[in-house]
């Protein structure tokens, strides 16, 4: 774990308490891909602003722009923009 | 809708609330929000001020830290104070009561235990360490899963050996079934967890509606998706319908993330029975590592020492994992077990029923009376406000 990823802060996204549990508030976090290394396997971009990696195993394809939603460092759902924005994540 | 504050509308959960009221008549409602996510919106948002008082709203046991019982809790503990040990975990089990302290105490106590945000992050630490054994202590629910698996996936792909997962993994349809299956609880339809659905779509469900025939909507996290999905279950029971529904559609597709199930089927088999806080044992209702993975497997590498162990006296935490207790009718609520000295384990995640009763609960009853006062509290239920505000937080 890297000390600038956003979600670093114990597992909690939230900041100050009551901080959120990302595994227990069952949360995905929006991703918007800048770059897919030459494994295909990790993108990097930001997730609430800050930098981040994640692994991209499960969705097919992914490519600079994605919007993916992401648990536990791993891409499970590929969005839309309108579906990015309509969700506010 | 296309906005996220549109999913806060005011004017719109005013409308939805009228038309639950108008709908819901003399009969007193109970459903059960399966998820820990949504207990977290339904008290941050003051959802249950927005529901008439025959409308009530049951929290359930989809909080993984909730669920994990106090012997595999001690086990973590037991492997996180072995000196060649680096013990990974995410944060909020760090704080969870064991029988003999937390992992935060073993920590204090010298212990090198590491609060990391994805499995992914302990295979790292692993490769960085190559002369310590990297333990990660793996929970959560299928939303979960497939992350511990790529890590597994690729620890084996790497042949990286000093890498071992301790499973609590477990899957959210045994204990709605325990729940079911128990006569202390009579509900009337579920709002399905939504990000677990991301995983395994909505057919996992039907069991429900066909064995039980209580309808099942799944929703997401936003204040008007709980209110919509609570509407929905109450209409299919109207018209006498009985279905699995998707109110998230704009995430849940009805067969999930089928590459993540193939990932899950790869590395997982299912127990022959787990253990869940307050609900006892549940055939079927967690994950282990397959054959394959043994030596990743940290239950085959290391002894721990595996025991049952009773919850403190004091704790009704099973009564409310059930939704069989309202969090603040467990004799110990918000004095001697509170988010900073928890004696349970609901009071410590913030999806906790009792974290987010005590968390959010009392202000939302203060602007209960407020309102009745004719003031503007949270402005919840104020016509002139346009949009769900969360409900301020405040210490103590
Ligand atoms: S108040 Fe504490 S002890 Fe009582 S049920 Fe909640 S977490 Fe458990």
């Amino acid at each position: 774990m890297t000390e600038q990823n956003p979600m670093s802060n114990g597992g909690f996204a939230g900041g100050d308490p009551p901080h959120v549990c990302i595994t227990c508030s069952d949360q995905l976090l929006r991703m918007v891909v800048e770059r897919v290394d030459e494994s295909g396997m990790i993108a990097s971009g930001s997730i609430e602003g800050e930098p981040a990696e994640i692994g991209v195993d499960l969705i097919d394809g992914v490519a600079p722009g994605d919007i993916l939603l992401c648990h536990g460092g791993v891409a499970l759902q590929r969005v839309s923009e309108a579906t990015g924005i309509e969700l506010g994540l | 809708m296309k906005f996220a504050d549109e999913f806060r509308d005011a004017d719109i959960a005013r409308a939805l609330s009228q038309r639950i009221a108008g709908e819901a008549g003399d009969k007193h409602w109970k459903i059960m929000e399966v998820c820990g996510g949504h207990t977290h919106t339904i008290f941050k948002y003051g959802i249950e001020d927005l529901l008439p008082s025959n409308v009530e709203l049951v929290h359930g046991p989809g909080c993984p830290v909730c669920v994990i019982p106090m012997g595999r809790l001690d086990d973590g503990i037991a492997l996180a104070k072995r000196p060649e040990v680096i013990f990974t975990c995410f944060g909020d089990l760090m704080r969870v009561p064991g029988s003999d302290g937390s992992l935060l105490d073993a920590k204090a106590a010298g212990a090198d235990v590491r609060m990391v945000y994805s499995p992914l992050d302990a295979l790292k630490i692993a490769r960085d360490n190559p002369d310590k054994k990297v333990v990660f202590y793996a929970i959560g629910f299928e939303t979960t899963a497939p992350s511990t698996a790529l890590t597994l996936l690729r620890a084996k792909a790497e042949n990286l050996r000093n890498l071992f997962v301790f499973c609590n993994h477990v899957n959210i349809i045994p204990p709605m079934k325990a729940i079911l299956d128990s006569p202390d609880l009579q509900l009337d339809g579920f709002l399905g967890p939504g990000h677990v659905s991301t995983v395994v779509g909505i057919r996992p469900y039907e069991f429900v509606t066909r064995t039980y025939n209580k309808p099942v909507v799944v929703v997401g996290f936003e204040p008007l998706d709980i209110l919509q999905g609570v509407h929905m279950v109450i209409q299919q029971i109207l018209q006498g319908r009985c279905e699995v529904e998707n109110q998230y559609t704009r995430v849940v597709h009805d067969e999930g993330n089928p590459k993540a199930l193939d990932v899950l089927g790869r590395v997982f088999q299912l127990r022959t029975q787990f253990e869940w806080r307050g609900l006892g044992f549940i055939s079927q209702s967690g994950l282990e590592l397959r054959e394959e993975f043994d030596e990743w497997n940290a239950e085959k590498m290391f002894t721990v020492p595996g025991v049952r162990v009773a919850d403190p006296k004091a704790c009704q935490c099973g009564e409310v994992l059930k939704g069989v207790l309202k969090p603040w009718e467990c004799k110990v609520f918000g004095t001697a077990c509170t988010p900073e000295t928890p004696i349970g384990t609901c009071m410590v995640s913030s999806e906790g029923a009792c974290a987010a009763y005590y968390n959010f609960g009392r202000y939302s009853r203060a602007r209960e009376r407020e309102r009745a006062m004719g003031a503007n509290g949270n402005g919840n239920g104020n016509g002139a406000v346009k949009e769900l505000k969360p409900i301020e937080v405040k210490a103590g």
